[in-house]
Order: C-alpha cells, then sequence, then structure tokens
C-alpha cells in the first residue's frame, strides 16, 4: 500500500490536508499475532531503565520506531480463546487474543497506535486512565467517528505520565468488552523510579458462556458464569513465578460489572498505584485483600522473602468456581434414598447418582470417574494438585516462590517441595 | 386374480340379474358389475351346488363350536385378525345373518379358523371378507329369499362395518393400555419429585410451597393416570362389546405395543375408481337415480381418508424419527449437566417426563394411523389395492 492508498484507506487525508496531523505516515506494520494463549518472556529488560512487564497468558506488542515515534499496530478482529484446556470462545480481541497484547510505554514517550478493525462492526479504542488530548480519547461520536469495518485509524498522543492504565472499545461498548476486547497499557517511569524486580499484569473479565455454546452472550448484566483473568481461567491461568527476595509488583485491572476483592496468600503487600498513578508512600497501608472496584486498576507491591505455593485469587468463592448451575436446587442434607431408585429406573442408560447431599465436593469424584460434561464446558470444580483436588476454577492461581530460580526465569517449577516437618498432619494419638 | 371383494364370487351367479337391470350408462359406470370381471364362475357354483346339498345342523353346534373358538383364540395375545374373527363368530346382527340363511353350523366356524390360518399379515386382516364369502356362499340356496341385491349388499356391509368397528376399537384399546402404561412412568417421575421435595423440607433446604408444588405436579400426574386408566378400561369394553365377550373370555391380554408403522409410506393409485368398483352401498345406489351423488360422496370420502391416512403415517414417522431423537438429545444434555451440577435433579425429572411424553403422543400418533387405515379400507369397499 502506497501513502496515498493508506490515506485512503485511513480517512486520514483530511485531517493532514488541514495539517493537525502533518508528519508523513508511513503504513503500519504488520501486526504481532498473539494466538498462543501460553505467557511470553517479558521484553528485554537490557539497557531500559524499567522492568518489562509479564502478560499474564499474553505479551507486551512490539513497537517500531519512526522518526522518534513508537508506533503500534492493533487489530481488532474476532478470535478463538482457550480459557483452559476443554474450553475454547468464540471472542472478539486484537491481535489474535482477547485481551490483546500488552502495550508498553515510557513516561513522555511519542506513540502513535494504529488500529485497523477487521470486526463485522465499528468499533473504537479508548485509552483508559492515559492523559491524552480530546480527540485522541477514542469515544465513538464523541470525539472521533467510529472506525468502519474494514478501516484504520490512527491515534497518536505524547504519554504524559507513568502507571498503570487500560485500552478497550468505546462503541458498542457492552457487546465489545462482554466478547473480550481489552488489554493492558504500561507507562513506566522514565526516571527508573518505580522499580520491581517481577512485575506482572492482567486484567479482570467476566462472561456468561451458556454450558454446551461456544459464543459469549453479550446481552447479561449480572448472570455471569465465567470469571477470567486475561481471559484464562484455572487451571488455565499461568501461574506467578518469582525468585525468592524479589520485590514483585502485580497490576490488575477490573473490567466486568463487579468489584473483586483480589487476595494474595503468604503475605501482605501496599497498593502503590491506580488507574490516576502511584500512590504517595503516606497513603498506602499493608493488607492482603485489594478490592478492585468496576472500571479501575490497582497495582501492589511486596518482596517474596518466604518460598512456597501461595493461592492468590479473588476472594469471591463463585469466581474462583468453573459454570455452575444458579437454580440447582439445595441438596445439602438431603436424604435421597427414597427417590434415587426410581430415578435410576427411569433412566436406565444412565449412571444416575444423587448429588450434593454431603457438599459438592463428590462433582469432582464423578467427573473423574468419566462422568462427561456438555461440550466445550469446563467443570465447575478442577485441577490436581500435590496433596489431591484443588476444586477450584475461574479467577485462581498460584505464586510460586522459589530461591533456585534463574533471574528473568518465568518458567513453571512444579509444586512446592515443603521442608520436613511443615505440612499439615493427621492426628494421631 | 386375487378378488378381494368377496362378492365376486356370489355375484357371478346374479350376473344375469345385473346385466339385465343395468342401464348403459350403469354398466359402463361400473366395470366390476361385468360378467368377465367375475372368474371362476364355473367353480363358484360348483362349490356351491356341492355346499348346498349338505344338510342344515343344529343351531347349538354352532354355538359350541364358535365357543370353542373364540376361547382358543383368547389363549395368545389379542392381534386384531383375531379380534375380527371374534367378532364375526360372536356378533348377534351376524349371528342372525346364518341362522337365518340356514349356514349356522361348525363348518362356517372351520371355514373362517381356516382362512384365518392362511392370511399372512396379521395388521391386514380380511376376516371380515371371509366370513360375508362364506355367508352367502353358503346361503347359495337360499339366496332366492333376498331382496336381491339391496338387501344382499346391505348384509356384507353389515360384515364390513363390524370389521371396521372392531378394528378401530381394538386400536383404540391396544392404545389406551399402553398410554396407560407408560404414564405410569411419569407418576413414577413426580413421585419421586415429591419425595426428593419431602426429603429437602425435612433437610430445611426448600420451604412448604416449594415442597407443596411438587406434590402439586404429582397430583396432576396422579389425575391423568386415573383418566388413562378410565380411558384404557372404557376402550377395552367397547371391544368387547363388539366382541360378545362377558366373564372369564373378557380378560383376554392385549399386546404390550400396537404394530409399528410399515416401513413404507402407503401410495395408492386410483383409489377412487378402485372404490367406486367396489362399495356396496355405492353399488345399491344404483339402483335409484341417486347413482351420481352417491359417486360424488365415494370419492370425497375415499379422498379424505386417504388423505388422513397418509397425514397420520406423516405424524407418526416425524414424531418416531424426529421428535422422540430430539427429547433423547435433551434428556442426554440434561444428564451431563447433570453431571457437572449446572442442572438440577428436578430438571432430570423433568425431561425424563417429557421423554415419557414424546413416547406417549408416539403412541397415540401410531394409533390414529391404524384408526385411519380401518377407515380407508372401508370406505374403499373392504380391501386396500395390492
Ligand atoms: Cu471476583
Amino acid at each position: 500500500m502506497n501513502r496515498r492508498q493508506f490515506f485512503a484507506a485511513s480517512g486520514l487525508g483530511l485531517a493532514a490536508g488541514a495539517g493537525l496531523i502533518s508528519r508523513a505516515i508511513a503504513a503500519p506494520a504488520e501486526p504481532e499475532s498473539f494466538t498462543d494463549p501460553a505467557t511470553r518472556q517479558p521484553l528485554s529488560a537490557d539497557g531500559r531503565s524499567y522492568t518489562p512487564v509479564v502478560t499474564l497468558n499474553g505479551g507486551s506488542l512490539p513497537w517500531r520506531m519512526n522518526n522518534g515515534v513508537k508506533e503500534f499496530h492493533l487489530v481488532a478482529e474476532p478470535v478463538q480463546r482457550e480459557f483452559a484446556p476443554g474450553m475454547v470462545v468464540n471472542c472478539w480481541g486484537y491481535n489474535g487474543s482477547s485481551p490483546g497484547p500488552t502495550i508498553e510505554v515510557v513516561e513522555g514517550d511519542r506513540v502513535r497506535i494504529f488500529v485497523t478493525n477487521k470486526l463485522p462492526e465499528h468499533t473504537t479504542i479508548h485509552w483508559h486512565g492515559i492523559l491524552l488530548p480530546s480527540g485522541m480519547d477514542g469515544v465513538g461520536g464523541l470525539t472521533q467517528p467510529h472506525i468502519p469495518k474494514g478501516k484504520t485509524y490512527v491515534y497518536e498522543f505524547t504519554v504524559r505520565h507513568s502507571g498503570t492504565f487500560m485500552y478497550h472499545p468505546h462503541s458498542d461498548e457492552m457487546v465489545q468488552m462482554a466478547m473480550g476486547m481489552m488489554g493492558m497499557f504500561i507507562v513506566h517511569p522514565r526516571d527508573g523510579s518505580h522499580r520491581v524486580d517481577r512485575d506482572f499484569c492482567f486484567l479482570l473479565a467476566s462472561w456468561d458462556i451458556d454450558p454446551g455454546t461456544f459464543t459469549p452472550n453479550t446481552a447479561e448484566m449480572t448472570d455471569f458464569n465465567m470469571w477470567t483473568f486475561n481471559s484464562r481461567v484455572f487451571p488455565g491461568i499461568d501461574p506467578l513465578v518469582v525468585r525468592q527476595g524479589d520485590r514483585v509488583r502485580i497490576r490488575v485491572g477490573n473490567l466486568t460489572m463487579t468489584n473483586h476483592p483480589i487476595h494474595l496468600h503468604g503475605y501482605t503487600f501496599k497498593v502503590t498505584g491506580t488507574d490516576g498513578g502511584w500512590v504517595p508512600p503516606s497513603a498506602q497501608w499493608p493488607e492482603v485483600t485489594a478490592d478492585i472496584p468496576v472500571g479501575a486498576m490497582r497495582a501492589f507491591e511486596f518482596v517474596a522473602d518466604v518460598e512456597g505455593d501461595w493461592a492468590f485469587h479473588c476472594h469471591k468463592s463463585h469466581h474462583t468456581m468453573g459454570p455452575m448451575g444458579h437454580d440447582v436446587p439445595n441438596m445439602i442434607g438431603v436424604d435421597q434414598k427414597k427417590a434415587t431408585p426410581k430415578i435410576a429406573k427411569l433412566l436406565p442408560d444412565y449412571m444416575y447418582m444423587p448429588m450434593g447431599e454431603n457438599g459438592m465436593a463428590e462433582m469432582q469424584d464423578m467427573v473423574a470417574m468419566g462422568m462427561t460434561l456438555p461440550e466445550n464446558t469446563l467443570p465447575m470444580m478442577t485441577g490436581e494438585g500435590p496433596f489431591g483436588p484443588i476444586e477450584m476454577g475461574g479467577m485462581f492461581t498460584v505464586l510460586k516462590v522459589r530461591k533456585d530460580v534463574a533471574p528473568g526465569d518465568y518458567s513453571d517449577p512444579g509444586w512446592y517441595e515443603h521442608p520436613e516437618g511443615t505440612v499439615a498432619y493427621e492426628y494421631k494419638p | 386374480m386375487k378378488l378381494p371383494f368377496p362378492l365376486a364370487e356370489v355375484a357371478a351367479r346374479h350376473s344375469k340379474w345385473l346385466l339385465m337391470a343395468g342401464t348403459a350408462l350403469l354398466v359402463s359406470a361400473c366395470s366390476a358389475t361385468e360378467l368377465a370381471n367375475f372368474p371362476d364362475t364355473n367353480r363358484v357354483v360348483a362349490r356351491a351346488d356341492y355346499l348346498d346339498r349338505k344338510p342344515l345342523p343344529a343351531l347349538s353346534d354352532y354355538q359350541v363350536a364358535a365357543q370353542q373358538r373364540v376361547r382358543n383364540l383368547l389363549t395368545r395375545p389379542m392381534t386384531v385378525g383375531a379380534a375380527v374373527e371374534i367378532a364375526m363368530l360372536n356378533t348377534p346382527h351376524l349371528q342372525q345373518v346364518y341362522q337365518s340363511q340356514q349356514i349356522w353350523d361348525e363348518d362356517l366356524v372351520l371355514a373362517m379358523a381356516e382362512a384365518a390360518a392362511t392370511e399372512t399379515d396379521v395388521n391386514h386382516t380380511e376376516m371380515d371378507w371371509t366370513a360375508a364369502r362364506l355367508a352367502l356362499m353358503k346361503s347359495v340356496n337360499t339366496v332366492d329369499r333376498f331382496d336381491f341385491p339391496k338387501e344382499y349388499f346391505d348384509t356384507v356391509e353389515d360384515f364390513v362395518e363390524v370389521g371396521e368397528d372392531v378394528r378401530k376399537a381394538y386400536f383404540a384399546a391396544v392404545a389406551a393400555q399402553q398410554l396407560q402404561n407408560m404414564l405410569e412412568h411419569a407418576a413414577t417421575a413426580t413421585q419421586a419429585a415429591a419425595e426428593l421435595a419431602n426429603a429437602q423440607y425435612q433437610a430445611g433446604t426448600a420451604n412448604r410451597r416449594a415442597q407443596a408444588l411438587h406434590h402439586m405436579t404429582h397430583a396432576e400426574v396422579v389425575k391423568a393416570l386415573a383418566h388413562a386408566k378410565l380411558e384404557a378400561v372404557s376402550t377395552r369394553e367397547t371391544l368387547n362389546r363388539l366382541l360378545g365377550l362377558w366373564g372369564d373370555d373378557a380378560n383376554w391380554t392385549a399386546p404390550e405395543t400396537l404394530p409399528p408403522l410399515p416401513e413404507a409410506r402407503p401410495v395408492f393409485d386410483g383409489l377412487e375408481e378402485f372404490a367406486l368398483e367396489r362399495r356396496l352401498d355405492h353399488l345399491s345406489e344404483r339402483k335409484s337415480w341417486a347413482l351420481w351423488h352417491s359417486a360424488v360422496d365415494v370419492r370425497s370420502e375415499v379422498r379424505e381418508n386417504y388423505a388422513a391416512l397418509q397425514i397420520h403415517y406423516d405424524i407418526a414417522k416425524y414424531q418416531r424419527d424426529t421428535v422422540l431423537p430430539l427429547s433423547d438429545v435433551v434428556l442426554g444434555e440434561t444428564q451431563l449437566e447433570y453431571n457437572g451440577m449446572l442442572m438440577g435433579v428436578y430438571d432430570l425429572i423433568d425431561d425424563t417426563r417429557g421423554q415419557v411424553e414424546a413416547g406417549r403422543e408416539y403412541v397415540a400418533a401410531l394409533r390414529d394411523y391404524w384408526i385411519a387405515e380401518a377407515e380407508l379400507v372401508q370406505s374403499v369397499g373392504g380391501a386396500l389395492p395390492n
């Protein structure tokens, strides 16, 4: 595509002609694709004043330098995302993935972001929390025309402050966000301040995907059944691997319609940043659960000085479950002996088992016994740990702190080997 | 050539009258009455002459033989063929015909049993035609006492009507019993749900309202089951009356299921003309000037009953091949969701009932098909073309 064609395609000819953005703009680079749900290595830290972030089950978008401007290319498009082995979801996202790749820049950078719309409808991108000219804010109809399908728009601004931000559509917003369109936007301080050894980031999303279906129901407001970290659920969420003694930052953004008390075992931490920027030390306090409000971001920090496998999850217990029936009868303590033979007789080809009398943990046993679920549906509780079933799903993963992890190594070290005498044990008189 | 029209043999002997009485219009309108269409006339006459020479039996012989034959038929689950044969033997009105024609003997019973033994398709019995044929052939020496042909036609029409009534009553009775049995599964399902609701209430996980609602659901099915029993009794007794059965004889066993739906959709060409050749009431109307009107009615009736047969076939096939598998899919998916605790046990019970209902609808559709066939058979004059 030559420049003239590009201008025609992007609709920028007029703006350029008006002299508002008059620099010559080369065609955008080929967009990098992020279809593999494995966590990518962070960008190289060599020669940088900051530690590049690790995007859980994702990665950062490479850029191209063009006359001192960092150029990124995002392609809004339908994608397929594996939530965990056994479930693939028809999402909308960016560059082959939901969430889209993380954009990582440095305070003061001039950035130019090409946005190509390959969705079946128009879109925009709003740069949530970034301070920029009103016309770059990405609110369809209000600050710019919606980007028609098939067109490429350019956003260009200078990043004025560092912190934890995100991007998402502001155009048929309910549908596009319910379909998974979102990404992290990380701005590192230019002066090397707030530097940590490991810097993780991810976004919270909620989904309504009926058992046996593949595409989210976007008209849902409250009754969601899938709760994700970066469009992944346990056991599909990678562990946060940390070297003992590292200073660790975890950045979390919430694009669901409810708050999430994100809880870390084993440590106290302090919230050091919001989507408004850094929190002054005088305003920080120690805690173990950071509530992430709707449409907000939190960054919290701690020193990982104790080895172990530490659970890290939302503290709303139904958010750490796979899909569950919300209308199932409450069978706790209900003696089903009398009815069971009748039901079993009515269903001779089905291995009917009464459920729920003693709690729901038996469901795992049923799945283990080979009881099948509807297609593309994950069990409500799953995951096998070194001591047995973990009985989790949704927003749950593990912080793995080890002393023998090499700097820059994020590969899963396996289960923690506890020192002798440090594991809870059965009392034997 | 097989003539399902049993009167052919008898009518042949009166062909002279038919030829004389028929105007040109009448003769050309119905080729069935032409001499050429009544083959084997000589054989029929010869056989009839032979039969004529037999002495008349005592009345009680017939009754003894018929009762013995009926009892014999009742030892096995009732078939539609057996039902029609019993009706031919036991229906008071037909017995009067035998008596008045002086064929009230055990040979008639034996001849019918022999004819029944040669029937190959139990669902397409021609026992009524057999009986009519036998009755009229044996009565050849008294045929002069018929007000021929009006009374003659009417008499045979009686056989055909009894046959139709019995077929319809038989399929209704077998279906009603099957429908009742299937509804008992639904009652088991709602009973299980009510018992679970009791256990839930006792455990404190359901309130009295929820408990009562499950019992209401069960009560509805219990009432429906009572009505189904009533229907089974009523249809069975209708058949018993047609068959003249009482006492221990009335305790016959029905087969567990209706005959299956035939493989192929029934298709017949030229059914209206076929009927016009064979309809007895139509033939008897020929004596009057009501012929044209009668033919219009016959044609319309045949079209209606033929369409009904095909549509009932289509409904039954659709229910069996499409709706039943769909209910299987629904129940199968519910089971998968139950496995994942995504749906509860009451959903499982509800969808089990849904499957039972789909099955009951199939039985009803199959019953309607067989009844439609009985009606079509009657409206084309006794038997369907081959
Ligand atoms: Cu949550």
